[in-house]
């Protein structure tokens, strides 16, 4: 875990229907989450990008009385999106992006800047690569990576944050287990 | 009761988590074996232990008059749990969105709905 050149070793995510994982990689600058869904490529590509669809599903695992009071999103190159949620004991949450690269129903990548309580964005923002595969049975396998520029306060960027926890990630997993 | 917030504050600095690294493969250091290991000058060390323990990350006891440091499971819980919740979250979004795509197919997937609400 001392080089970060290591990279992240697909074959350890689960793909399974239902079954979500976020591998960080081994220097904390990106993580990559694979998810099966049970659409083809063009039903999933809508749902991460219509704001219809993503209003039922982004703000699911919230805590109870979130709210999410914008919601926008257009899918093309060089177009933005907006979201912002309102969450009870953190107060307001932003999610601004720029889709750098648009390929439907195949891949969307952004540029994304988090913002909590209120401000502007500012700094370099996370880049986002999605990709959405179709498997055999007309379902759907995703792959989300997210790469994290360093952190520049862990207590405000909650994504950086996780990042920054790897190793101790690591050590924890055998401190508990072993 | 451990501040989550000083915990994800004090793994957020690349030198601390070196230390806690070296920490997990040495089992038990002091603050001269840190410095050999880590390349870090002395002052920085003990600045990053003094930190590290305050977020229960790192115990230490006293070895006639040697200091020696390890991992304290405490810090590192706070931050697994942390982490689970970061992880959960993504579980329920993927969840609800693989019933909303699986119950909901577009009937017409080609058109644009590229406006806001």
């Amino acid at each position: 875990m001392t080089d970060g050149s290591t990279p992240t070793d697909l074959s350890t995510l689960d793909g399974r229907r239902g079954s979500t994982r976020i591998e960080i990689s081994d220097d904390g600058s990106s993580y990559t989450c694979v998810r099966t869904f049970g659409a083809p490529p063009e039903r999933v590509f809508r749902a991460f990008t219509d704001p219809e669809d993503l209003r039922v599903w982004f703000p699911s695992g919230a805590p109870p009385g979130s709210e999410m009071p914008v919601c926008e999103s257009d899918p093309v190159e060089g177009g933005r999106y907006h979201y912002e949620m309102i969450v009870p004991d953190f107060g307001p949450m932003a999610w601004h992006g720029t889709y750098t690269h648009v390929d439907r129903p195949d891949r969307l990548d952004a540029d994304e800047w988090f913002v909590m309580g209120g401000g502007d964005p500012e700094g370099p923002p996370t880049a986002q690569i999605l990709t959405f595969e179709p498997t055999g049975d007309g379902f759907t396998l995703m792959t989300m990576r997210v790469d994290m520029p360093e952190p520049e306060d862990p207590e405000e960027f909650m994504e950086q944050s996780a990042a920054g926890l790897t190793s101790s990630l690591a050590t924890m997993d055998e401190l508990v287990s072993g | 009761m451990i501040d989550t917030e000083i915990v994800l504050d004090a793994v957020g600095e690349p030198n601390r988590r070196r230390l806690l690294e070296l920490l997990h493969q040495q089992h038990e250091s002091t603050v001269s074996e840190l410095v050999a290991a880590s390349g870090l000058r002395q002052p920085q060390v003990s600045k990053h232990l003094k930190v590290l323990a305050g977020a229960a990350l790192v115990a230490v006891r006293a070895d006639g008059r040697h200091r020696r440091y390890r991992l304290d499971g405490r810090g590192l819980r706070v931050a697994h749990e942390w982490f689970a919740s970061f992880e959960d979250v993504w579980q329920a979004r993927f969840d609800t969105l693989d019933a909303l795509v699986s119950t909901d197919p577009d009937p017409v997937p080609e058109h644009s709905r590229g406006d806001a609400p």
